[in-house]
């Protein structure tokens, strides 16, 4: 534990200080936000404007998690420093979980740039509804996610240029949490594949949290955890396996 | 003659060089698979949220995609050099940096062209929006001219490489500010006055404009393809000069980190 929160806290100030997050987890977010809800209101439709600006906040988070965590392995080779992670008695698995949760919590910035935005520039009348609700959804939302961008970091591992790769998964991820659009309301194919989308159900309990539905969001943020559990299961084996490998050839290249 | 021929084929070797990831392993991901997936995305959300027809919002978000390789593209073939080590050395040839760099934006804008004509392709066949066959050479002129206009511009950006170190931030800036100001997703009139003032003086919207007039009235509207043409001879002429400017900056203080 104190090593994880080492390796979140380092990832974390190194990340809030690059300008490259900064654009995933500020910019893109509010840029959604204000096409969104100027597409909403040309429409005279009475979408909850909250809804919406967190639906694009969602996607400031997923955004610097692929960025930060999508490629973290490549990176660190690229660094120079995967050979000292692997060899460490520390597993791998730890320093990737460090970035790829450092990589999620810059999505609290997407949560607060947007809200601010939407309450300063689109004159949104913010209401949260069940605060603790709003941020237990937002800390499981933040787990979610990192899991999975531990998974794509593990999986992606023989792509040298794994960032190009975990690219093409930005918008189909996001499209699934139904943060924008609802989920009822796309084929049904994509309705049963959003139910393994662990970062869908916390979008939900943000959404019941804001309709003051505590019952269902509460049940929506354990399903989000269960999920997020299966997830960090299958990262740590495939992580192990990695490990393993490496260890035997004594080699990197994990191809 | 000559000249034009060695510019665009040391723009060539330049766009091997400095872009050696664009292998036949990434580039369907890198320049088919994520870009589709951003413009059947918007496509969607956008016809969802929006008032316009499906086909509005499929052609914005090709566009766009167009926009955004060809304005990433130019800024990264000077912002290459710089993270490669090799600016200094560049500037220091005894050939004019403008020169060079101008003979990097066909193969980018190409690049951004291919990557628009596929993406177009993709959202055709995902949403059923129809463009009819007779239109599609002039539609294809028309991303070309704006592929070019977003490369012209993503060079002026580029020129900043010569200038501050942290170049790559520039164009993530501006292709996101081309998504909401370029009525990608917007019909006139649903942004303010001044938001539609920037966009005009932006590549692509000019050239949006002219495909979309084209694919409902089936007639090319000549002034909307003058603008953008103007456009990218506008940037292309800021371009030269700030490199210009910048280099004469490099030379006269004798540094080749010119970054602040």
């Amino acid at each position: 534990m104190p090593f994880l929160f080492t390796a979140w806290r380092l990832h974390v100030r190194q990340m809030s200080t690059m300008r490259a997050y900064f654009m995933d987890a500020v910019i893109l977010p509010v840029i959604i936000a204000t096409i969104i809800v100027r597409l909403d209101h040309a429409n005279g439709r009475i979408t909850n404007g909250t809804s919406l600006v967190a639906g694009a906040a969602v996607i400031g988070m997923w955004s610097s998690t692929l960025a930060g965590a999508g490629s973290a392995i490549a990176r660190f080779r690229a660094f120079g420093i995967l050979e000292e992670l692997v060899a460490a008695p520390v597993g791998l698995v730890l320093a990737l979980e460090g970035c790829a949760l450092a990589s999620s919590t810059m999505g609290c910035y997407s949560m607060a740039a947007s809200l601010f935005w939407a309450i300063l520039v689109l004159h949104i009348a913010v209401n949260l509804g069940v605060i603790w609700l709003f941020l237990a959804g937002s800390i499981v939302l933040v787990l979610s996610t990192s899991t999975i961008g531990l998974l794509l970091s593990a999986g992606l591992v023989r792509f040298p240029r794994s960032q190009s790769i975990s690219s093409a998964f930005l918008y189909p991820v996001w499209m699934l949490t139904g943060a924008v659009i609802p989920i009822a309301s796309m084929p049904n194919w994509l309705q049963i594949l959003s139910w393994v989308d662990a970062p869908g159900w916390g979008v939900r309990a943000l959404q019941n949290s804001i309709s003051h539905q505590v019952l269902p969001g509460v049940l929506n943020c354990m399903m989000c955890l269960l999920l997020t559990g299966v997830y960090l299961l299958g990262a740590v084996m495939l992580i192990r396996r990695l490990e393993l490998l490496a260890r035997r050839d004594a080699k990197l290249s994990l191809i | 003659m000559i000249g034009a021929t060695s510019l665009v084929s040391n723009g060539v070797i330049a766009y091997r060089g400095l872009f050696p990831w664009v292998t036949k392993r990434l580039i369907i991901p890198t320049l088919v698979l994520t870009p589709c997936m951003q413009i059947l995305a918007f496509t969607w959300i956008c016809s969802y949220l929006g008032t316009e027809p499906t086909s509005f919002y499929a052609i914005g978000n090709s566009m766009q995609i167009v926009g955004r390789v060809s304005v990433f593209g130019a800024c990264v073939a000077i912002g290459a050099e710089r993270m490669l080590g090799s600016l200094g050395v560049v500037v220091a040839a005894p050939r004019s940096s403008a020169a060079t760099f101008l003979g990097r934006i066909p193969p980018v804008a190409l690049t951004g062209f291919v990557s628009g004509i596929l993406g177009l392709f993709a959202c055709t066949a995902a949403t059923g929006v129809n463009i009819p066959l007779a239109t599609w050479p002039i539609v294809a002129v028309m991303i070309l001219l704006v592929a070019t206009s977003c490369s012209a511009f993503g060079l002026a950006l580029g020129a900043f490489a010569l200038h501050i170190r942290d170049v790559f931030f520039l164009p993530n800036l501006a292709v996101y500010c081309m998504m909401a100001l370029c009525g990608v997703d917007f019909t006139a009139g649903q942004l303010p006055q001044w938001a539609e003032t920037v966009g005009n003086a932006l590549p692509m919207t000019h050239g949006l404009e002219a495909i979309r007039q084209l694919l409902s009235t089936k007639r090319i509207e000549v002034n909307e393809a003058l603008l953008e043409l103007a456009v990218l001879l506008a940037y292309t002429l800021l371009a030269c000069l700030l490199m210009m400017a910048f280099e004469w900056r490099a030379r006269h203080t004798a540094s080749i980190d010119f970054a602040a």
